[in-house]
């Protein structure tokens, strides 16, 4: 059975005629680690975003665990977000304000549970070297320290599929290198199902399988 | 839980401090001048109540100028009876006469008038007694000011003949609706008016009446006199005549302070507001993150609405203080007396709760309306 199966999904940019997804056909298994290639512009953050319900398809159909999540509602997709996904982004999107512990708290935060969070929290902190920079602020760390932070933000909730948004894109080659393979070590750990979005090949390697988005939107 | 969102909001207020000071000086003003004004307002209320007590809420005082044939004390005393119990008459008249003690002249005024004038007016002894209500009675009460360094049974001179001090008078507070001030005048009985005038003309009434609306009373005694003198033209003078002459004086203050403080709410209303939506431009990313973990659109709102309300909490809190001591200052001043109200402190808090969901609705719902794909891109 696909974790993940997406049919003949078109997606056009709201301000151009042009589709930037067009009848895409997907299908990723569980515990897979998948790598979506391709130039920019050519829709590998739109079909991220799809499959993580941030955005949804003009048409097709987008099955999660069989279900059809085309057409659920926003509050549905919050949920389905929050219980089946974790996001890492190319710029790790941290938030300013609140600290490296309360960032990794936050997806546990809105399944509305405050009292056991801290300590799974402090289990990712430490599995990822981080215990030290609890209490910092992102501004207070290097690259490659928002990066593992964000690492542990996504991971928190033992998600079933993490996305990844050119991950390594910001940052210099050693620490790409230990970001990469501490990703792929845990994904090796915890079984989950991984998506890498990137332009990088040296990073698309390290996955199991390999797509290639060729503009249109289309699969090569 | 409530812990977490308080952490959460200190460390976003001190992220955004600059923003969310002038933010708060916005608010605190606001709630402040509303403080201020709910202060101010009771503690006039109450300084106009304790004057119309201090004059009395059910006395005036008439002066009389007759055009024909005046009051003569065997008139009073007549035309006195016949109002009771509905209006009590105590004559008094200021006497054009000087006193002298030792042969030196005295700073003083000479009053006649009833023994009654004294309970009437609280008037307490403080050395002897009070004079009976006999004519020719040759005794003398003075107040407490022209007293130094005399004694009970020295005597004073008025036109000639010696007049014994029977009493001394505690110290009084001025009241503006007699034309003296006790504390500098020589009281002699009423019977003694023809002696010391040459004539028996009254023209001041201190009147107590049953009823404490006292217009009502007013025009009732002047049909009353207009019967008994139809050409003598009468001038009251009562305790609303200050209180109104109080309210004259303090009305501006309380005026400017109300326009201060609408125009110190909307001001920072309108810089919470401006606050909160230059806070959603800059937290486009923060908030398209906490979408993609699992954030519905409402508890973005919520969010939204929390911070703001713990904002204008902090602001209500500040303002109340400064509102309250400001209206002391304020209420100093003016020159009347402080009176505490606990209003003016339980305002403070739901204003600013008030203003901080009139102005943080619009900012939470359109945060909340914002699209996760769109804020991350």
């Amino acid at each position: 059975m696909n974790l993940i199966k997406l049919e003949n999904i078109t997606k056009f940019h709201p301000k151009r005629e042009k589709a930037v997804l067009e009848n895409l056909s997907l299908s990723i298994n569980y515990g897979e680690s998948v790598a979506i290639l391709g130039k920019s512009g050519s829709g590998k953050t739109t079909l991220l975003n799809i499959i993580g319900l941030l955005d949804s398809p003009q048409s097709g159909h987008y099955f999660l665990e069989s279900k059809d999540v085309s057409q659920i509602t926003k509050k549905e997709k919050a949920l389905m977000r929050n219980l089946t996904f974790g996001f890492i982004f190319q710029f790790n999107h941290l938030i300013s304000h609140l600290s490296v512990l309360e960032n990794c708290l936050m997806p546990l935060h809105y399944r509305g549970d405050y009292a056991i969070t801290q300590c799974a929290a402090e289990d990712w902190l430490q599995a990822l070297d981080l215990t030290a920079l609890a209490h910092r602020y992102p501004h207070e760390l290097s690259g490659g320290q928002q990066q593992r932070v964000a690492i542990a933000r996504a991971l928190i909730g033992q998600p079933k599929i993490i996305l990844a948004d050119e991950p390594t894109s910001a940052l210099d080659i050693t620490s790409k290198k230990t970001v990469l393979d501490l990703l792929f070590a845990l994904q090796e750990k915890h079984k989950f199902t991984f998506l890498l979005v990137t332009h990088d090949n040296m990073a698309a390697n390290y996955c199991q399988r390999k797509f290639e988005l060729e503009s249109p939107g289309k699969m090569k | 839980m409530i812990r977490f969102w308080i952490k959460e909001a200190t460390g976003l207020f001190r992220f955004y401090k600059v923003r969310f000071i002038f933010g708060l000086v916005g608010i605190v003003l606001g709630i402040a001048a509303v403080c201020a004004l709910v202060s101010v307002r009771y503690c006039v209320d109450q300084n106009s109540q304790q004057l119309l007590k201090k004059y009395g809420e059910s006395r005036f005082v008439v002066t009389l100028v007759p055009s024909g044939k005046p009051f003569s004390y065997q008139n009073i005393v007549n035309f006195s009876r016949e109002l009771l119990p509905e209006f009590i008459v105590m004559p008094y008249q200021i006497l054009s006469i000087n006193a002298f003690y030792h042969f030196k002249k005295m700073d003083s005024m000479i009053v006649a008038s009833v023994a009654e004038l004294f309970s009437t007016m609280q008037w307490k002894i403080a050395k002897g007694s009070i004079f009976s209500s006999t004519p020719n009675n040759k005794a003398v009460v003075i107040g407490q000011n022209i007293a130094l360094g005399k004694q009970i049974g020295e005597t004073i001179s008025l036109e000639g003949s010696y007049y014994e001090i029977i009493g001394i008078l505690e110290k009084t507070d001025f009241n503006p609706l007699l034309d003296f001030d006790p504390n500098q005048t020589i009281f002699v009985d009423i019977g003694l008016i023809p002696r010391l005038q040459g004539r028996q003309t009254i023209d001041s009434f201190i009147v107590q009446t049953s009823s404490n609306n006292l217009p009502l009373q007013e025009k009732k005694f002047t049909d009353i006199i207009e019967n008994k003198l139809p050409k003598a033209s009468l001038f009251y003078k009562d305790a609303y005549v200050f209180q109104k002459a109080f309210l004259q004086q303090v009305v501006m203050t309380v005026k400017v302070l109300g326009m201060v403080a609408v125009i110190t709410l909307v001001l920072g209303g309108v810089s919470i507001l401006n606050l909160l939506m230059v806070l959603i431009n800059e937290r486009r990313k923060e908030i398209g993150i906490r979408l993609a973990f699992g954030a519905t659109p409402l508890t973005i709102g919520t969010q939204f609405l929390r911070e703001t309300l713990m904002l204008c909490t902090a602001g209500g809190i500040g303002g109340m203080i400064l509102g309250n001591l400001g209206a002391i200052i304020l209420v100093k001043q003016l020159g009347i007396t402080y009176y505490f109200a606990i209003g003016s402190w339980i305002i403070g808090l739901p204003v600013a709760l008030g203003i901080g969901t009139l102005v943080g609705i619009v900012p939470a719902i359109l945060a909340a309306k914002l699209d996760p794909a769109k804020l991350l891109n």
